[in-house]
This record gives structure tokens, sequence and C-alpha cells, in this order.
């Protein structure tokens, strides 16, 4: 069981969104932040979960674009919850999980930010959990993903998401 | 002919019994996979011995996984079929349910297997791409590379990726 009440979720950090015609917005330094966390994560026995996203055309279950990114540090010990909406929580057993694990807060990284992103902060404050968002922890492959991470960042802050930089997130 | 690579079995029977408590078959069968929260789940893994994949097909210990259904969630779950259960994580654990309950009402959803037929003659259209691992064998594992191995584990085969589920855990 985790020894903290809080964990990690990594949304939609799979390869087929790092194959798109427009790459995504700072993509290395995405990778590198989110794998300092689950760094930390890990070091503190914080749970991490990456969540999958599949659909029928773009991101289809088993196939390589599907699969996590090839450079995510992950480890057996972490959690794998499948999705099939924007919300990690809806129709999942993500939030089940969480609270057999006795979490309470959840910080927030991966793709896409306006999408999933956006969708999984509000959808865990709507379970009940407290939200922390990695402030340069997510990311998107729009022309406009500065703008987007700017906006989103705010408006979440706005709904009481936490909003912080990877820097200033520990576990310990 | 018979196709010796691929092979299902049917089971099936046509009883009469005034409730199904007095039906004796039924009487025995495990909580429906589809109705344990994760706790449960836990709890009926408890300090078990044994392999999991036995125990996950023992009707009388969880109702509703057939060898068909298990070898996906298990290599979801990376996860040997021979691991032991008490050498099994919280987290592997935890995926193992996730990936159950997914598979198994994705099937449900679909209307059953693409090989099975209902009481109306409909195929059901839960086929090999919601398979992952069972229709790879000698294939390449769709997340290492690895070829995909068919090994025998009891009564029953099992398709797995020998590096993403190895014998030992990680």
């Amino acid at each position: 069981m985790a020894t903290q009440p809080i964990a990690l979720l990594v949304i939609d950090v799979q390869q087929g969104l790092f194959e798109k015609s427009t790459p995504i917005y700072k993509a290395d330094e995405l990778l590198e932040n989110i794998n300092t966390l689950i760094g930390r994560a890990h070091a503190s026995d914080v749970p991490v979960f990456y969540i999958q996203h599949s659909d029928a055309r773009n991101l289809v279950k088993g196939s390589a674009g599907w699969q996590l990114h090839a450079q995510l540090q992950s480890q057996p010990k972490d959690y794998i919850i499948h999705k099939q909406h924007g919300n990690a929580f809806e129709d999942t057993p993500l939030g089940e999980t969480l609270r057999s694990l006795h979490v309470d807060t959840v910080v927030v990284t991966g793709l896409v930010t306006h999408g999933c992103v956006k969708a999984t902060c509000i959808g865990a404050q709507e379970a009940g959990f407290n939200v922390i968002l990695v402030q340069d922890g997510h990311s998107s492959f729009s022309k406009d993903a500065a703008d987007l991470i700017e906006k989103w960042n705010e408006q979440l802050s706005a709904r009481q998401v936490a909003v912080r930089p990877a820097a200033e997130i520990t576990f310990g | 002919m018979v196709n010796c690579k691929h092979y299902y079995w049917w089971f099936g029977f046509a009883h009469h019994a005034p409730t199904l408590a007095a039906h004796k078959m039924t009487a025995e069968l495990g909580p429906d996979m589809l109705d344990l929260s994760l706790d449960e789940f836990r709890a009926l893994l408890g300090k078990r011995k044994g392999a999991i994949k036995t125990f996950l097909l023992d009707q009388k210990r969880i109702a509703g996984i057939g060898n068909v259904y298990v070898q996906g969630p298990l290599f979801l779950a990376r996860i040997h079929p021979l691991r032991s259960i008490a050498s099994l994580s919280d987290a592997e654990i935890a995926n193992l349910w996730s990936a159950l309950r997914e598979t198994l009402q994705q099937s449900i959803d679909l209307g059953g297997s693409a090989w099975e037929q209902n009481l109306y003659g409909e195929k059901g259209q839960w086929d090999q791409r919601a398979m992952h691992i069972l229709h790879l064998e000698g294939q390449p594992c769709p997340v290492c590379g690895t070829t995909v191995e068919n090994i025998k584990t009891g009564n029953t085969h099992t398709r797995l990726c020998p590096v993403c589920q190895p014998l030992n855990g990680f």
C-alpha cells in the first residue's frame, strides 16, 4: 500500500501522440520533467499511474502507437489504467484504485493540455481528490500549445487546482 | 480436418431447477469477477498459495474467467501465468483486476467472442483485436518485440511474452 496519500498521474504519454505532423510542444522538456517526478515518486514510495487512452482510429488498443512512450522510466510496481474518455476517472477503475490506496491528492502531468489533462483535473476534483497540476508537465501537439498551456494553467488555478512547477513538487 | 493450432472448448448444459440456489453447479460458483471491487479481489487472493492463472480459472473461487479471457489481462498486467499469488505486488494485483474487468466487460459489450453465437444465432464481435497476445504466437510482442511464446500451464495453454511477463517477476 502507498505510504503517502498522494499519487502521480501520467496522462496519455503514448508513442502515437509523439508521431503527429505537429510535434509535441517542448517534448524533451516535458519528458524530462515527467521522468523527474516519476523518479521522485518512486523514491518516496508514491504510487505512479500511467493512463493509456484508446480509440478506434489513432490510438488503437494494442498498437505500437498506443504503447507508453519508450522513454518513460516506469517500473513494474506502477499502475496502469486504460481509458476511452478525456476524463481518466470516467468509466475506469482509477478512482476506486486511488481510494483503495488511501490517496486523497493527485499530481497531474501528461497530454494533452486542453483535452485529457484538463478533463482529468476537473474529473479528479469532482471525484473528491485534491489536484496539483504540474505547470511545466503538460503539453500538446497543437500549434497554439504555448498559449494553451498558459491559458489552462490559469483557468484550472482559478478552479482551485494547485498549479506548481515540477521543480517545486517533492513527495518526501 | 482438425485445426490443431487454434482450438477452443465449448461448455454447455440445460438443467431445470426450481431456483438458482437449488442448482448445485451454480451454487458452487464463486463471486462474479465483474462484481468484485479491488479490495474484494485482493481479499480473495489473500494468502492463497499456488499459481495465479490456476486460481483465476477456478470457477469456485471467481466465476467468469475462461482461458481465452485470462491471457490478455495477464499480459497487460505483465504477470507470468505461473507466478505464485504470494509473489504479486499491490500494483500487479490492481493492474490485473483492472485488466480482467475491462476485458470481460468489453466482450459483454460486443456480444461475446467472434466464434460464438447467442441464442438468436448472432455472432459476437469480440475478436483478436481485443485479445492482444492471444493471436500473436510466434510474432513480435507489441511492447518489446520479443517473440510471443505458447507454453503449457496445467491443462491449458498460455500465450505470453517472456520479457514482459518474466517467470520470476521483476
